[in-house]
């Protein structure tokens, strides 16, 4: 999936006024791509990741994902790509409590109404392809923050989404379960051609992408690291 | 079919908050069932007991709230009398030989006199012609063997064919003991069994009385009548005694808990001579009951009839009193269920406030959590709900007995009916839905960043 930003801006209505998250960011990124936004904390690196993720809409500007500008849709739309062409991995996981490793893999499917009567074989692929089949029907509370992290993606994934969006994805996670997980996603780039853009403040992480920006002060800029 | 799976799996994971609500739910739909299976009885009861009678038209004095059987215990009230000419004309007629035109003549108008309606108008047609039969109906409380007794004053006598007038208007009793005292007088019409006594003129026929089932019981009754022995009943008349001469076969209403006696007795009891709570109407033809009533109404507005039909209707309301009543007093028990139903979808959907942002983030929509806290809510209050019908139905047991020692009854009060259960149902329904509304209402404003961001 291709995208491209063009002159958006963003702001927060702060208790003293308007607050300035984005300033004219404009990016291309090119399909299969993958690219790591890096800053400090507070400098909007989330910020941006939602506007991509449709969860959020820029006070200006225009976000193409392939020609469509999703600023210009509605809710329902947005819901839609949100659902079919994006997949979201967190910092957090934000993996259903109730569901084990593979319901939680199948719920994108579930809610798309998509490859039904092959859901349970999807997702066990996508567990495979993170390296973590043989915990299908774990339940999530007793995994390892990495092991959840490969969950999130293959849930990510399931659906087959054009853009993998993770917000720092291995912010709660050490050093081993790091590098793992950043391979992981390495490969699942490059295997399955997703366009990957993921925000991170370690540039070790940051390394494994394609291209690195730094965000400071709502500015997109190369990097340099 | 994601949303039932998400909320069954929640309900699972919760299931300490979630057995909470559902004792809530059942609490309030218990108390409900219980109590309103109470109301039903009555209405049951009070319907059966109507319909049992042979009567077409009732006659009551304008404005009177009569509960139709009378008081019993703590229920009815004393309704006002229907008052009666006193002076009655000798030749009274009765309403089937008006039919005869040369009795015509022996009619006379009485102003203000309910015979009136016997009149013939200049043409000498009588005015209110589909009436078959009239009787006049009184009731009293008296204390026997300090037990406080309802007595029916009726006629015990025949109508010209022969009939019993008992058997003409309460059908389907019959005798387990003893027999009907049935005077050979001919009680032609309402006024005939009216005429002034005192309490020392009554003959010895006349002091005597029926009784219900239970009461014969409570009072020991079969002993007395086998002994061919009398009952001492407080009058002005300090040795006033009745004797019983039949008592009625169980029939699990509250007749059981009834005496009956010759009216002229009860209005000498009474010192009511003249007056009687009720007149009870049979007409010919049923086809003509409104045509009647309306002409009765014509004639004396001052009056009030009632159709049979009517006249359940009024035991309706008092019914649906009952019934408002008593609703007034589990509504404490929903306002409870459903607050605390309310309180555990909102705890439930605070502590899930991320999972559902994130959920929102992958493409879930607002429906689909809307509708997994719906099914949550109603699956704990359907639960409940089911649970509290079963409950209400043990609990209405035990409330049969305290309505038994109050309203001093023995037969079976509480009656569960399909209608009452399906009311449990709705309310336990309205219950999950109220309850899931506030947090349904948060979740649908929840903007997804915020969501993500959630801090309890």
């Amino acid at each position: 999936m291709r995208i491209r930003m063009k002159g958006i801006y963003k702001f927060w209505e702060g208790e003293f006024g308007k607050i300035r998250v984005l300033e004219n960011v404009n990016l291309d990124i090119a399909d299969k791509e993958f690219i790591a936004i890096m800053g400090p904390s507070g400098t909007g690196k989330s910020t941006f990741l939602h506007l991509l993720g449709c969860i959020d809409k820029p006070n200006f500007g225009e976000i193409y994902l392939d020609n469509t500008d999703i600023c210009k849709i509605n809710e329902g739309i947005r819901e839609q790509i949100r659902l079919e062409h994006i997949g979201f991995i967190f910092q957090n996981y934000y993996l259903i409590p109730t569901l084990s490793v593979l319901e939680n893999v199948m719920l994108p499917m579930q809610l798309a109404n998509s490859f039904v009567g092959q859901q349970e074989e999807k997702a066990m692929k996508m567990l495979e392809l993170v390296g973590i089949q043989d915990k299908w029907n774990y339940d999530t509370a007793k995994l390892s923050g990495g092991q959840r992290q490969r969950v999130a993606t293959a849930r990510a994934l399931v659906n087959e989404p054009g853009l993998l969006l993770a917000d720092e994805p291995t912010g709660n996670l050490d050093a081993k379960s790091t590098r793992e997980v950043m391979d992981m996603l390495k490969i699942v780039n490059r295997q399955q051609g997703v366009t990957t853009v993921m925000v991170t403040h370690d540039s070790k992480v940051a390394a494994y992408a394609d291209r690195i920006y730094y965000l400071d002060e709502g500015r997109l800029s190369t990097a340099n690291i | 079919m994601i949303a039932f799976s998400l909320a069954k799996k929640n309900i699972i994971r919760k299931q300490e908050r979630s057995l909470l609500t559902i004792i809530g739910v059942i609490l309030a739909v218990g108390s409900f069932v219980a109590l309103l299976s109470i109301a039903e009885g009555l209405n049951n009861k009070l319907t059966s007991e109507i319909v049992s009678r042979n009567v077409d038209i009732y006659v009551t004095a304008s404005g009177a709230v009569s509960l139709p059987t009378g008081s019993i215990g703590a229920l009815g009230s004393d309704d006002e009398e229907v008052e009666i000419e006193q002076s009655l004309p000798k030749d009274a007629i009765s309403i089937e030989t008006v039919k005869n035109k040369t009795d015509i003549h022996k009619l006379k108008r009485i102003r203000g006199n309910f015979i009136d309606f016997l009149n013939p108008d200049a043409d000498g047609n009588q005015k209110v012609p589909y009436i078959k039969h009239a009787i006049g109906i009184t009731r009293f409380q008296k204390k026997i063997r300090g037990r406080n007794v309802v007595f029916w004053g009726l006629p015990f006598g025949t109508s010209d064919d022969g009939t019993p007038l008992f058997n003409l208007y309460l059908q389907g009793m019959k005798v387990q003991a003893g027999v009907f005292p049935i005077e050979t007088k001919q009680y032609d019409d309402i006024y005939s069994c009216l005429e002034k006594k005192e309490l020392s003129s009554l003959s010895e026929e006349e002091k005597v009385f029926i009784s219900g089932y239970k009461i014969a019981e409570e009072l020991n009754l079969k002993e007395v009548l086998d002994k061919n022995d009398k009952i001492e009943m407080k009058t002005s008349s300090s040795d006033f005694k009745l004797k019983p001469e039949a008592i009625i076969s169980f029939n699990s209403g509250f007749q059981d808990y009834f005496c009956y006696m010759p009216i002229q007795t009860a209005l000498a009891i009474n010192g009511t001579t003249g007056k009687v709570k009720e007149i009870w109407i049979q007409v010919e033809n049923k086809d003509k009951i409104k045509e009647t009533k309306r002409l009765l109404h014509y004639y004396f507005p001052n009056l009030e009839f009632k159709t049979a039909e009517e006249y359940l209707g009024t035991s309706g309301e008092i019914v649906k009193y009952a019934w408002f009543m008593e609703f007034a007093i589990a509504l404490i028990g929903i306002l409870i269920a459903t607050t605390a139903s309310m309180n555990t979808m909102l705890m439930s959907t605070f502590e899930r406030i991320r999972e559902f942002g994130a959920l929102r983030a992958i493409g879930a929509n607002r429906s689909v959590i809307a509708s997994m806290i719906l099914i949550e809510s109603l699956i704990l209050s359907i639960i409940g709900g089911i649970a509290g019908i079963i409950v209400g139905i043990i609990g209405s047991t035990f409330l049969d007995d305290a309505v038994k020692i109050l309203f001093r009854v023995s037969f079976p009060m509480a009656n569960i009916t399909p209608t009452l259960i399906i009311y449990a149902l709705l309310l336990s329904v309205f219950i999950g839905v109220v309850g899931a509304l506030i947090p349904i209402i948060i979740v649908y404003r929840l903007e997804i960043i915020r969501a993500l961001k959630w801090d309890m």
